[in-house]
């Protein structure tokens, strides 16, 4: 068990990039985590300085429009991106996962009803779904979750469906069915435990698109404000009309935040992608 | 390829119908009167207006008739180009406010599309053809950043920078609030100063991206036999490159190119808000927070159409373009 993971290591460690994404992700959950201890102020808490006092050295990133300390939102509104982030990208995971192994086990017309249904979703534009619900259930971070989740499985489902269909053809599933292994026992015990790889490496995939959905939303003022997330700092930043004051700390340390936690991910994905297709590696 | 064709189209129609489901939908599964959920919700909201507004709500949408005559009534006003009355821009129609609004949208989209697309086809290409030089791997490099980047963020930079720091783009607005223009030409170029930081900040975005497709499309085709008989023909580098491989290597980029032009109506709804650029992206922003349910759901409709027809161009366009799918028709 340790040797192996030591060994997947070594080969990871080979993709400067992935190292470089996964200190990245490291960096900004011991944030998450350690929110209440890092944070100098209550993020919440207004008229702490001037509004849109310049960074100093008892704000490090200045105050927003109503005197609030944007460092510590900072700090806090990265709990809302990392869950947010990998929730939707678990939920639309693990919806195509069930829908992949399914279709590609089963074969025939179920296999045929399930990927006419993925090519459907495929084409559903995300962004004006996402505010039309927004409108009608209120805003609220569970939006992007929800909508992120449920919409967001086919590509996932389209690759354990071809892992699947090759995985079906190999001799121990054979041996398993064999023995009288039933369809749900070689399903769960046997082919999924060899489909972790794909699964991992959409987990993380996926988890870029949700948070930039996220602070997207967020930022359209679609997102729960009593949550503090860097979208939404983005948008009091933009309502309050801080571009005007040249409070430049207001939004651009915010968004650099976003830009920074989903190339973490991207970053990671395009390593775990070299160490579970090793031909690529060349390229 | 007709009947696949057919096949497609059919799909394509499924999923609008889908789309319009579900737009339908919503309202009737929000617990109360969908009337009243709509009315309640508006800024037009005591006495007689109400009432009065509630009975031209009920009799528009049918809501005293039966779920599925209702159904009925919605896809048919839909198919007619009714998609009801904007309660922002009163007593305006909704398909009349997003037509206005539209050109806008498609000014910046098309123009970013097209420079991000020369630009991504020339890279790509270079790219692949000296495979492993610093050019390329920073194209890789760059290209898994710009998945990242949010494109309100990048706008905001440059925004700050050549709007706020060094002004010389206009900090928002399509056109100079109460210009009179004495030509033409003085109307494109003052449209097209305006546009010049929304183009740039789409292109940024996705040009790494349209660059990498290019690459890898490129790369496909260098390993085949017909670009080493090329090579040992002697031909020259630059004709190999752009003669014989990459346009044998565009088909998916191009394709990729109309699907991305969907995406990229949606997508534009942040850069608009940014540079507060009164496309239908900002109209759908302004539209969702005056709740303007009527005007939201007009959007969900004509950007989905805009969507699926640039996909099922996308599958024309490809059959239509590859020879070996073309010609199999006569035989």
């Amino acid at each position: 068990m340790l040797r192996n993971f030591i060994r997947t290591w070594k080969q990871f460690s080979r993709c400067k990039l992935g190292v470089v994404g996964l200190i990245i992700i490291l960096i900004f959950v011991v944030m998450a985590v350690a929110a209440p201890v890092i944070a100098p102020y209550d993020p919440q808490a207004s008229f702490l300085a001037p509004m849109f006092t310049p960074p100093n050295s008892k704000h490090l990133l200045g105050t927003d429009d109503v005197g609030r300390d944007v460092f510590s939102q900072i700090i806090y509104g990265s709990r809302i991106s990392i869950m947010v982030g990998l929730l939707a990208a678990a939920i639309g995971t693990a919806l195509g996962t069930v829908v992949g192994l399914i279709s590609g086990y089963f074969g025939g017309i179920v296999d045929d009803i399930l990927m006419r249904i993925t090519d459907i979703f495929l084409i559903i534009p995300f962004i004006p779904l996402a505010i039309m619900f927004a409108l009608y259930v209120g805003p609220s971070i569970w939006n992007v979750v929800l909508i992120f989740g449920f919409l967001g499985w086919p590509p996932t489902a389209r690759q354990i469906r071809s892992l699947t269909l090759s995985l079906k053809e190999t001799p121990f599933i054979e041996a398993a069915r064999a023995i009288g292994a039933g369809n749900g026992r070689i399903i769960f015990k046997h082919i999924l435990p060899n489909t972790t790889g794909v699964i991992v490496a959409n987990v993380v995939s996926r988890t870029v698109f949700a948070i930039l959905a996220e602070a997207g939303l967020a930022f359209l003022g679609a997102s729960d404000p009593r949550n503090i997330s860097w979208g939404m700092m983005i948008f009091f930043a933009m309502r309050s009309g801080a571009v005007l004051y040249g409070a430049w700390w207001t939004y651009i340390p915010a968004g650099f935040c976003v830009a920074l936690l989903a190339c973490g991910f991207a970053f990671l994905g395009h390593g775990i992608t070299l160490l579970l297709n090793p031909r690529l590696r060349g390229r | 390829m007709i009947v696949y064709l057919v096949k497609k189209l059919i799909q394509y129609i499924v999923v609008f119908f889908i789309i319009l489901v579900v737009i339908f939908a919503l309202p009737r599964l929000m617990p109360g009167d969908p009337a009243d959920y709509l009315i309640s919700s508006t800024t037009l909201q005591t006495g007689e207006m109400s009432e009065m507004l509630r009975m031209q709500l009920i009799e528009r949408f049918g809501l005293n008739k039966s779920i599925t005559e209702q159904f009925i009534l919605f896809v048919t006003n839909t198919f007619s180009g009714y998609l009801g009355i904007s309660w922002r821009y009163f007593p305006k129609e909704v398909f009349t406010l997003i037509m206005e609004r539209l050109p806008w949208t498609l000014l910046i989209v098309v123009l970013s599309r097209v420079l991000s697309l020369a630009l991504g086809y020339l890279i790509g290409v270079i790219a692949a053809w000296k495979r492993g030089s610093k050019l390329d791997v920073s194209l890789q490099i760059l290209g898994l950043v710009s998945m990242a980047l949010p494109s309100f963020w990048v706008g905001l930079v440059l925004l700050t920078i050549f709007a706020f720091y060094v002004p010389i783009f206009p900090i928002g607005g399509a056109l100079t609030a109460g210009k009179i223009y004495h030509s033409a030409w003085e109307y494109i170029s003052d449209a097209l100063y305006h546009a010049a930081l929304p183009v740039i900040t789409l292109s940024i975005v996705t040009f790494f991206m349209d660059a990498l497709i290019m690459r890898n499309s490129m790369l496909e085709i260098l390993g085949e036999d017909f670009i080493l008989t090329a090579e040992a023909k002697g031909l020259k580098d630059r004709i190999i490159m752009f003669n014989h491989a990459a346009r044998n290597a565009a088909l998916p980029f191009i394709t990729g190119a109309l699907m991305s032009f969907g995406l990229m109506i949606t997508g534009s709804v942040f850069v608009e808000t940014t540079f507060s650029y009164p496309g239908v992206g900002m109209l759908l922003a302004e539209s969702f927070f005056s709740r303007d349910f009527p005007t939201v759901q007009g959007i969900l409709i004509i950007t989905s159409l805009i969507f699926i027809v640039s996909n099922f161009l996308a599958d024309i366009i490809y059959l239509w373009l590859d020879p070996r799918i073309r010609l199999m028709r006569s035989r």
